[in-house]
């Protein structure tokens, strides 16, 4: 028996191997959410071809889901959307919150409208087919619950509902809406306005639901001075390493705000952050909600099939089909409708 | 499922035709109750209603499978106009109002009121399956409109899914227009519809968008309907049907006046 002695060191180095070979296993075998789970475009849920030309589904495009990880994804899990190349704007809050990326704010209207959990950045700049004249780059964008005008713990009177800013009052009034002018050509040749407009507290997402939008470069919005900090440099955003470098708004250490415009503003946010919104300007492609560890959003809804949880909640809402975004009245679009 | 509210579809194809006469008028209501009548004994049968400014008012609508999708239509006059086609592969609803006025010879107008529902808050009494209203405009008050599940925005209309409830899902199902198929691709340029032939004449909805998920419920409804069509088997208890000289209040009209914001459609019992 005494072979099998091993000196101190080696007794040691096996225990230390041993323990690195079941670490290693451990980690080998650790379930990755959506891990070997991958889903196709088929037949049963995309039974249209989205073609382009002569590629079938060119303009059908593929969109990875994500979780509620920083730049985290379900591996293999993707929505493969026929993207209508009609922009969709989500809308609320002030409308002259500055012009300039980055522009810190001073006296400013001090409401905020708005609060989304767990937003982060990913896939910035990708070229997404989404019209017959070809692509463009869109932004990705994953949170996990955007609550509009909840007041939940937040002033809710900047919120303004009903006709979009006819008062004039510089605010934007809650609106969702698609306007085919905004669409490549071919577009329809008699444009339409469909828009919701809702009276209430509004919610995309919520518990078990993550929501990814494919946003364009227009995008904006503007946080408020609970995720601002004044410091010798500037305003910094919370969870953000941008320093604006205005020398007067570093000077008087006034942080009522600022505005991440035109989506490169995001690279910004790291990490999954909660933000409180005084403005927010959304232009997106396409908009999905879905569970964080769905392997198929098709056939595996958040919540089940039976029994689907919430995912967009829009209150005391009007829905009209017109013809421009100004007064979106169908008695005057259509006139002989009764 | 909606091949007659296609580009093809005519307003006043219906009510419009027997708003001549007030026998003709009668002889189609009769027809028309006939047709939902008949549904609420289980017999299987369609309801078309294709006209223009039908009004339209229920407490609740749960709606699986559900899909809206903004698509043309033609009026008898050969012009296109842009509506939303809500599609369901199956419904149900809590309460129930259609109206919808003529004028009509002899009289100055002439209003056309049907209701069902049970009067009861708490149950969705009415059942339907694979139908579809063309929407001009709807309010959803109250909670309003939620979306649950996998809810999709920005879809082209054609890739919406909402028949037959289950996968393979029908192509097209809300009947887009120019719908002539070749190995799954929508084509067809149709000038009245979109404004040039680019890709080659492949339209497959750009340009026409909307919003799929796996279930919707909307409270509190009223608005106006351009057309609606329910191929499946429709159950409507206690159906009554109304008459009345005048152009009386609409549905939508009775809902607004009465400050409607929850609980059962006034007027119905």
């Amino acid at each position: 028996m005494s072979g099998l002695t091993l000196s101190r060191e080696k007794q040691r180095f096996v225990v230390g191997l041993a323990l690195w070979i079941l670490a290693a296993v451990a980690i080998l075998l650790v379930p990755n959410d959506g891990a070997g789970a991958v889903n196709s475009i088929g037949p049963n849920y995309q039974p249209l071809q989205c073609s382009q030309g002569t590629n079938t589904q060119q303009r059908r495009q593929t969109v990875n889901l994500s979780n509620d990880s920083v730049n985290g994804e379900i591996s293999g899990t993707n929505a493969y959307p026929c993207l209508a190349g009609v922009p969709w704007k989500f809308e609320a809050g002030l409308n002259n919150f500055s012009t300039g990326n980055g522009t810190a704010q001073g006296t400013q209207d001090p409401y905020v409208i708005a609060r989304v959990d767990g937003i982060y950045a990913k896939n910035p700049d990708n070229d997404f087919y989404y019209a017959a004249s070809g692509s463009a780059p869109l932004y990705q964008i994953a949170f996990k619950a955007l609550n509009l005008c909840s007041g939940s713990g937040q002033p809710v009177s900047g919120c303004e509902l009903g006709v979009n800013n006819l008062d004039g009052n510089n605010r934007n009034d809650v609106a969702l809406y698609a306007s085919s002018a905004g669409t490549p050509d071919p577009k329809p040749a008699k444009p339409y306005v469909l828009r919701f407009a809702p009276d209430g507290p509004i919610t995309l997402g919520g518990n078990g639901v993550i929501t990814d939008v494919i946003a364009d470069g227009a995008s904006s919005f503007s946080v408020g001075p609970e995720n601002i900090t004044a410091g010798g440099t500037g305003c910094q955003i919370a969870g953000g390493t941008k320093y604006h470098n205005n020398d007067l708004f570093a000077t008087m250490h006034t942080c009522q705000g600022i505005k991440l415009e035109s989506m490169a503003g995001l690279a910004w946010i790291l990490g999954v952050q909660t933000f409180y919104i005084k403005q927010l300007n959304l232009s997106f492609q396409y908009l999905i909600t879905h569970g964080g560890t769905t392997t198929d959003p098709y056939s595996d809804p958040p919540g089940g099939v039976s029994s689907p949880l919430t995912s967009v909640q829009l209150p005391n809402t009007r829905i009209t089909v017109c013809q421009t975004t100004a007064r979106c009245d169908p008695s005057l679009d259509y006139p002989n409708d009764d | 499922m909606v091949d007659e509210m296609t580009s093809e579809a005519r307003f006043g194809t219906r009510w419009g035709r027997s708003a001549g006469a007030m026998v003709a008028g009668i002889a189609v209501l009769t027809c028309f109750g006939l047709a939902i009548w008949r549904e609420a004994f289980g017999l299987d049968a369609t309801l078309v209603i294709q006209n223009k400014g039908v009004s339209f008012a229920t407490s609740r609508i749960i709606a699986t499978d559900a899909g809206f999708g903004m698509t043309v239509v033609k009026g008898k006059d050969g012009n296109v106009r842009n509506v939303l086609r809500a599609g369901f592969a199956g419904a149900t609803m809590n309460g129930i109002c259609i109206s919808k006025t003529e004028s009509v010879a002899g009289f100055s107008a002439l209003t056309i009121t049907l209701t069902g529902g049970d009067g009861n808050n708490t149950s969705n009494e009415i059942t339907a399956s694979n139908a579809a209203f063309d929407v001009a405009e709807l309010n959803a008050k109250g909670s309003g409109i939620q979306l649950q599940g996998s809810a999709q925005i920005g879809l082209s209309t054609p890739d919406i899914t909402t028949v037959p409830g289950a996968p393979p899902f029908s192509r097209n199902p809300l009947g887009q227009t120019n719908s002539a198929f070749t190995n799954g691709l929508l084509e067809d340029y149709d000038s009245s519809i979109w404004n040039m032939s680019l890709n080659g004449g492949r339209m497959n909805g750009q340009g026409f968008t909307g919003i799929d998920a796996t279930k919707a419920t909307l409270t509190t409804v009223y608005g106006k309907l351009l057309q609606a069509q329910i191929v499946g088997n429709i159950t409507l208890p206690n159906l009554k049907i109304s008459v009345a000289a005048g152009a009386v209040d609409s549905c939508e009209t009775k809902a607004v006046n009465a400050g409607w914001s929850g609980g059962y459609f006034p007027g119905i019992s």
